[in-house]
C-alpha cells in the first residue's frame, strides 16, 4: 500500500471520523481528508483527486449513494474505489 | 459505504446502484483495515 495515497473521508459525525482516520494513520496512511457531507467531497475532489473515498450513509445535503452516483457519472471520477 | 447495521434495504439499494463495498456501525476494526487493504490490493493504488 501507498502510505502517501489521497484518502478521503466523509462523514458528519465528528466522532466516527476521527475514528476512521485514526485507524486509517495507525495504517500508515499519512494523507488523509475530512469533509461532512457528499457536496464538500465534490468540491475537494474538484481541486484534489483522492485515490479511495470513504464515506457514510446518513449525511446531511448530499447522503453517500448520491455521492457514489455522483461519482460514478463523472469520468474523472468513475474509478475511484470507493468505500 | 459505512452504514448502520439496521439499514438492510439502503444496503440493498447501494448494492443495486453498484457499490460494491460496504462497512457497518459501529466500525468492527479489523473488518474495516481488510476492507481499506481489498480496495487498495484490487486497485493497485
Amino acid at each position: 500500500m501507498n502510505p502517501f495515497a489521497k484518502i478521503l473521508v466523509v462523514e458528519d459525525e465528528s466522532t466516527s471520523a476521527k475514528l476512521i482516520i485514526y485507524h486509517l494513520r495507525m495504517m500508515g496512511f499519512k494523507n488523509t481528508t475530512e469533509v461532512t457531507d457528499g457536496n464538500s467531497a465534490l468540491e475537494h475532489l474538484k481541486k484534489e483527486k483522492a485515490d479511495l473515498v470513504i464515506a457514510d450513509w446518513h449525511m446531511p445535503n448530499m447522503n453517500g449513494l448520491n455521492l457514489f452516483r455522483a461519482l460514478r457519472e463523472e469520468e474523472l471520477w468513475q474509478d475511484i474505489p470507493f468505500l | 459505504m459505512i452504514t448502520v447495521e439496521k439499514d438492510h434495504e439502503k444496503v440493498q439499494e447501494a448494492i443495486q446502484a453498484g457499490v460494491r463495498d460496504y462497512i457497518v456501525k459501529p466500525i468492527n476494526v479489523e473488518m474495516f483495515k481488510r476492507k481499506i487493504r481489498e480496495l487498495f490490493k484490487l486497485n493497485e493504488v
